[in-house]
């Protein structure tokens, strides 16, 4: 509570002021009925009132209760000392109950039967203790009361706390909880006529000698339908009318003539328990509704995903720990053609069993030794026998413990992917043959030509020949090319790992590349780079691996210049083997750097030198090595060189 | 030493038998595997040129047949142009696998006189 939020000193002065106030008034209030001993009441608003206010705002407003106790009592007659003890027993009272109440998680709101149990046993029935023997002890030091009266008082005094905690302190903190009333109009009025009811027979009641049992149906009345509010206002009307009328009209069920303090204790005894049992069960309903509110909003949650599982498009079926099925969405029953009652309780098998053992095996050690998720294409059979292709993904699912408690299988068929993925390389297939087969033949009609097979030529027409045979290997370079380009994209370049002598390769592509070399005048030089480890076999592709040295190297010759050279290293570094590819040509300029390995990426100046470059080799070169978990990177000066450096691992991956 | 062409292709047959001819060869013809393994039983064939995509019978069915007959130690050099070629890796007489429009003809005489050389010193020290 702030009310003066820059100053809270003030605030907490005026809060204090407030609180003495409320502590006052009630105080004297509840003194008026004070029997035997003027001190003391059973009607006792103000500890209810001051343990609630310490609840809800803190125990620092203890001095609001201490001024209040004090000056309520020092106004009875008993000497200055005793009101003294007296309103620190009062303050200790409401200090202690509150820290309890606190200390043992109790929720200002009642939420729970749990809560309720707290409150009655830390702050009716116990704190309430503290007050009432500080105060009958102090009493009986000054001889306010006689020893044989000592259990007496104690008792009402007692009483009188505990009934003015049990009714007062629930009243104002479940008046604080409720932070909006969410009654309709209909609500506000039954709650009203309730009220005015309730108020009207316990006025009956007490007037006459009615009998008290028939309030018991609006104390259930109210509980039910206006739960813990209801419960306690109706409370305090009859706890307030039964006084009244007990004490002051001398009538009533409880009224005892001639024992007016006997009376109201057997008065408030009964408030006192009918109060806690309705207030009990009122807390007891709310949180049975609440529970069942919760349980509903999570019937709805589960409906939706149910439905959506239901629903998906994909397979998916749930298994216990040994595989039986639990459950089975549509697309299942579509893609197994089983119907759910068919699959319940059977293994997956049902469709399953057509890779080799090895398959289930892995399967198995993945979901339940390694708890993953396994994740494989999968040939099934449907129920009428008809085979599919499936991409199956099927998952753990933990406890708490982190044992398996189900298995998620989630299927797509792929079956008309691998149809399709099955025609285009079928047809990539068929063109690279029939486009190869002209080639093939021109190349080798040429040759024999060259090679004069078929007589001598002539120089002149020998140039030409040699030109057309050129061309012709332009293009089987570009089908070739286009192939691995192609297949690269698809994600399936044909890999055919064999264990490979990479130096052997390197220097075949060399001698392959040497007649082309020698025309221009190049040097060519292999080093080896002389290591403790002896270069080893590698598992590799050797085609595709001679045809990225190749495309190194023809590039390092194309682009050279006239007398230059080419310097091939072959080295170790750590668990890799290096090759360097170093040439005197054109280099690479800065502008031409970063998309120096795009697909059909040519640079202006080898445009410049030599029209029969495909832009393809790089390219290629880079998804190989790349694809093998190796590194392919280059240092270049324009006009000056190119140095290309490759590391291969020594266990490249499988592709 | 006759070598056995198998080849479906009319100008790859003449340009391969020209040139064998040439480098000293016998050479003999089949246009598919069916006719391939007739040949082989008329002929003594050392060594067999084999392509792949073929009608009536295709190279690997030749490969299959053969291995269940009598010839089939006779070593193979496979000569296609089709790149899908996941050839039986297991045929232990396959010596090469070679793409037509990639290889030049003198390397395939080379070669051919490489496995040659090799199938014969095999028998002679048999």
């Amino acid at each position: 509570m702030t009310l003066f939020k820059k100053r809270p000193d003030v605030n907490y002065i005026l809060i204090n002021a407030f609180l003495t106030s409320a502590y006052f008034i009630s105080a004297k209030l509840g003194l008026l009925f004070a029997v035997s001993v003027e001190q003391v009441t059973l009607f006792w608003p103000p500890v209810g009132i001051s343990l609630a206010f310490l609840l809800i705002f803190g125990k620092k407003y203890w001095p609001g209760v201490f001024i209040g106790a004090f000056f309520a009592n020092v106004l009875t007659s008993e000497p200055v000392g005793v009101a003294l003890i007296i309103a620190i027993g009062n303050t200790l009272e409401a200090l202690v109950g509150t820290y309890l109440l606190e200390r043992f998680n109790f929720n200002k709101s009642f939420v729970s039967l749990t809560d309720f149990i707290r409150f009655i046993i830390l702050g009716v029935i116990v704190s309430t203790v503290i007050s009432s023997t500080v105060g009958v002890t102090s009493l009986w030091l000054v001889g306010l009361i006689q020893t044989d009266d000592i259990i007496r008082i104690f008792g009402i005094w007692w009483l009188g706390d505990a009934i003015g905690d049990l009714i007062f302190a629930s009243l104002i903190l479940i008046l604080f909880s409720e932070k909006k009333l969410f009654w309709s109009f209909e609500k506000g009025i039954e709650f009203i006529l309730i009220i005015i009811a309730t108020t009207l027979i316990s006025i009956l009641v007490f007037l006459s000698q009615s009998i008290i049992y028939i309030l018991f149906p609006f104390f259930v009345l109210g509980a039910i339908r206006f739960k813990k509010l209801g419960s306690v206002a109706l409370a305090l009307i009859i706890s307030v009318v039964s006084v009244w009328g007990t004490f002051f009209q001398q009538s009533g069920p409880f009224y005892i003539p001639g024992n007016l303090e006997l009376s109201l204790l057997h008065l408030q005894l009964f408030v006192g328990i009918v109060t806690a049992t309705y207030l009990g069960l009122a807390i007891a309903i709310q949180e049975n509704a609440e529970a069942r509110d919760r349980l509903q909003d999570l019937n709805t949650d589960l409906r939706k995903f149910k439905l959506a599982v239901a629903y998906a498009s994909d397979h998916i079926i749930i298994t216990d720990a040994d595989g039986k099925i639990l459950y089975a969405n549509r697309a299942a029953v579509k893609t197994t053609g089983y119907s759910t009652k068919e699959m319940l309780g059977k293994n997956p098998s049902l469709w399953g069993g057509q890779m080799p053992d090895k398959f289930y095996e892995k399967m198995w050690n993945v979901i339940k030794n390694n708890k993953k998720t396994f994740r494989a294409e999968v040939i099934n059979k449907r129920k009428n026998g008809i085979l599919y292709s499936s991409a199956i993904g099927i998952s753990p699912v933990l406890d708490s413990i982190g044992n398996i408690a189900f298995y998620v299988g989630i299927e797509r068929d792929i079956t008309r992917e691998k149809e399709i993925d099955r025609m285009k390389t079928e047809f990539i297939s068929l063109a690279s043959h029939q486009l190869r087969t002209p080639l093939g033949i021109n190349r080798w009609y040429l040759e024999m030509l060259l090679y004069g097979d078929y007589g001598k030529i002539p120089i002149r027409i020998r140039r030409v020949v040699h030109d057309i045979y050129k061309v012709n290997n332009r293009l089987i370079t570009l089908v070739n090319n286009l192939l691995s380009v192609s297949r690269i994209q698809e994600g399936k370049p044909l890999n055919k790992p064999t264990e490979t002598n990479v130096i052997n390769l390197i220097k075949e592509e060399i001698s392959r590349i040497k007649p082309e070399a020698d025309k221009y005048g190049l040097q060519m030089r292999l080093h080896l780079h002389k290591s403790k480890v002896k270069f080893p076999l590698i598992k590799i592709d050797a085609t595709k691996l001679a045809n990225v040295l190749m495309n190194l190297l023809s590039n390092a010759v194309k682009y050279n210049v006239i007398n230059g050279s080419v310097d091939v290293y072959a080295g170790i570094a750590g668990k890799m083997i290096k090759i360097v590819i170093k040439d005197t040509g054109v280099g690479i300029q800065n502008k031409d750097k970063e998309k120096i390995f795009q697909k059909f990426y040519r640079t202006e100046d080898a445009t410049n030198m030599r029209s029969d470059g495909s832009g393809l080799g790089l390219f290629v070169s880079k998804s190989y090595i790349d694809a093998w978990g190796g590194r392919i990177y280059f240092k270049s000066h324009h006009k000056r060189g190119t140095t290309f450096y490759i590391y291969l691992p020594f266990q490249p991956k499988k592709v | 030493m006759k070598i056995l062409i198998i080849e479906d292709d009319e100008q790859y047959q003449s340009i391969l038998s020209r040139k064998l001819t040439s480098s000293g060869y016998e050479v003999e013809v089949a246009i598919n595997g069916k006719d391939a393994l007739i040949k082989l039983n008329k002929n003594k064939i050392s060594l067999i040129i084999l392509d792949l995509l073929m009608p009536e019978m295709s190279g690997w069915k030749f490969m299959y047949e053969m291995s269940r007959t009598q010839h089939k130690n006779i070593p193979i050099i496979i000569l296609t142009n089709a790149s899908e070629a996941a050839y039986p890796s297991r045929v232990p007489l396959v010596m090469d696998f070679l793409i037509k429009a990639d290889v030049s003809l003198d390397e395939l005489v080379k070669k051919v006189g490489k496995h040659m050389s090799a199938g014969e010193t095999k028998k002679k020290s048999k």
